[in-house]
């Protein structure tokens, strides 16, 4: 599934944020045409792809969201929208009068919740968030970026309770920015992050809520136990990195945001997106034969060579190497 | 020239008069489209196309079930929100409903784009004010060459199945426009060339029994002459390199260049590339 990023610009700083450097460089104005869009649809309908991801920025400051979220559907895709949840009254009504007669095996959104005190946001955010969800809960589902190892899960389970929402929490691991300095968690902490995932199974159970991991996390750093809870929750647990294929407003496109700052391409260089998923996927390669994995004994990791764990993200392990060479100023 | 197609008003005494001719019927509100339809089939005659003209947006026209299987030219000033029609541009693309719109908005050429993708053929009108050349011939790449099966963009659409090199193109048909194919008439069954002829009275015959063999006409025979006179008078368009694909309707006036003559030159090219792949490939 690509992702198209409908605007460039957000209404919230999260201190994670891995996509603010690209969304620094962009031009605040810079929102997508109607002629990119319909040609993307073409493009993923050539390529007998569906499904399409709307990011941003904060994808419905765009304009035209709903027009373009309905065109979308009308050409057949499914869409999933990854929001703040943070949007005017009169997006809102826009959304619950045109998107909310569609069923949600059509459209969903996945809206990004930070914790209210450990990551705190105006009172006045936090109550549109809580409009939102009242509004979307059936067509929503939480996700949650972990940055800090003493992350809090508690308050999504309450939220899923009281709005209604969908019972699968997305966990993403904030990742490090190429040639950038963010928040992240760094590998030695992979382990703690993961013991502390394990530690809210009893709500995940309670709540029969399925935890679904984001790309990056690495097998080694799972206790057997903890990956038979994680497999018995979700029917399969994913070790993987592979290019996500974000798409710019400019039809710019890379191989997900913390790696945006390397090798962009545009998408009229490719005939397909399989044709850019394998463009990306070499690259991925590449860089992995110089360092395998994020971690020393991901060289010589079985599991790895087999392809049942990528050895953390890749960009961890451009981290690594970015680390590795700074003093001799290698060019990446 | 083979017997025309008459453009009329809906009035049921002037179709009762007209026999052997195939027509257009132009009607001024959305109620008569299955009436006059139904009044000029169950006649016996042909209906080539009911025309109707609204000033509101096609998003807030109400499209109706008895519009099934009568082929419709709709002109609207826009489309309006896309959000307003989403849940009814599938049953606009089942009904053979021709939307024409504005080429002088440059919304009207994306709303062009999207509904064409979406099944609906779309035609784009060109006034006296210019479009937004950019993104014309962007448009028209995507209706000669769009890599998904999508419905016409006309005039693109006429052109590409009309063009031959070397070949003057007059796709006036496209809007029933050519007076080498159709005829106007207005409620009393006066006839002119054009829609702007029969609207400032320039009449050719004054009844269609008093028509006979157009071709025979002199008046019919001087406005073939239109043209030509351009070249006599030396009018700018004589040296553009597009005027076998514009023939003036991109702006005869002169007032666009050079825009205009850039963009026809790009649609002759284009309609040559059009060509030699569609050789390539039979």
């Amino acid at each position: 599934m690509a992702n198209l990023l409908l605007t460039t610009r957000c209404v919230r700083s999260c201190p994670y944020c891995f996509a603010k450097n690209e969304m620094a460089a962009s031009d605040p104005a810079d929102t997508v045409s109607w002629e990119n869009i319909i040609y993307l649809a073409d493009f993923l309908i050539q390529s007998n792809d569906f499904h399409l991801a709307l990011l941003g920025g904060e994808p419905t400051l765009h304009p035209q969201f709903v027009d373009i979220a309905r065109y979308l559907l009308e050409r057949k895709f499914h869409i999933t929208v990854f929001t703040s949840g943070v949007m005017s009254d009169e997006r809102l009504d826009e959304i619950e009068r045109h998107i909310l007669t569609i069923p949600p095996d059509k459209i969903q959104f996945v809206c990004n919740l930070n914790h209210p005190e450990q990551t705190p946001a105006p009172a006045r955010e936090t109550e549109k968030i809580h409009r939102f969800l009242t509004a979307l809960g059936p067509w929503t589902t939480p996700g949650f970026n972990i940055y800090r190892t003493d992350f809090q899960l508690d308050f999504i389970f309450d939220y899923i309770a009281r709005f209604g929402l969908q019972r699968l929490l997305r966990l993403g691991l904030s990742s490090p920015i190429a040639r950038q300095n963010n928040l992240f968690i760094r590998n030695d902490d992979m382990k703690t992050v993961i013991d502390r995932i394990y530690g809210f199974r009893e709500l995940f159970e309670k709540f029969r809520v399925v935890p679904n991991l984001d790309c990056g996390f690495p097998l080694c750093r799972f206790s057997d136990e903890q990956i038979g809870w994680f497999y018995r929750m979700s029917g399969s647990v994913n070790f993987g990195c592979g290019p996500a294929i974000d798409i710019k407003p400019n039809m710019e496109v890379y191989s997900c945001f913390p790696l945006s700052n390397i090798h962009k391409k545009s998408l009229f260089e490719f005939n397909s997106i399989q044709e850019v998923a394998a463009f990306y996927t070499d690259l991925h390669e590449q860089l992995r034969q110089d360092i395998p994995g994020a971690f020393e004994a991901c060289a010589a990791c079985v599991l790895r060579s087999e392809g049942r764990c990528s050895g953390g993200g890749v960009c961890h392990i451009l981290r690594e190497f970015t680390d590795e060479n700074a003093d001799a100023g290698m060019p990446l | 020239m083979k017997t025309p197609t008459l453009v009329c008003p809906y009035s049921r005494p002037l179709l009762d008069r007209i026999a052997g001719y195939a027509m257009v019927v132009r009607v001024d509100r959305f109620a008569d489209i299955s009436r006059a339809a139904d009044e000029v089939r169950s006649a016996g005659k042909t209906l080539q196309c009911v025309l109707v003209e609204s000033e509101m947006p096609l998003n807030a026209i109400d499209f109706q079930k008895d519009w099934q299987g009568i082929p419709i030219a709709l002109s609207v000033p826009a489309m309006g929100a896309f959000r307003e029609i989403a849940d009814r541009v599938r049953q606009l693309a089942d009904l053979k409903v021709h939307v024409y719109l504005p080429a002088a908005k440059r919304e009207n050429l994306t709303a062009s784009r999207m509904l064409a993708s979406l099944d609906v053929t779309c035609c784009l009108v060109f006034d006296s004010a210019p479009p937004h050349w950019e993104a014309l011939a962007d448009l028209m790449t995507y209706a000669l060459f769009g890599s998904n099966p999508h419905a016409p963009v006309e005039p693109f659409n006429y052109l590409a199945e009309h063009y031959r090199a070397g070949a003057d193109i007059d796709w006036g048909a496209v809007y029933f426009d050519d007076s080498a194919e159709f005829l106007h008439l207005d409620a009393d069954g006066r006839v002119a060339l054009s829609w702007r002829e029969l609207c400032c009275g320039a009449f050719i015959a004054e009844d269609i029994s008093l028509l006979g063999d157009p071709s025979e006409n002199a008046l019919y025979r001087n406005s073939l002459n239109t043209r030509r006179a351009l070249f006599l008078n030396g009018h700018p368009c004589i040296a553009c390199e597009g005027w076998k694909v514009c023939l003036g309707r991109f702006g005869a006036d002169g007032k666009h260049r050079p825009g205009c003559a850039a963009s026809a030159a790009d649609l002759l090219g284009e309609l040559e590339h059009y060509r030699n792949q569609q050789l390539e490939r039979a």
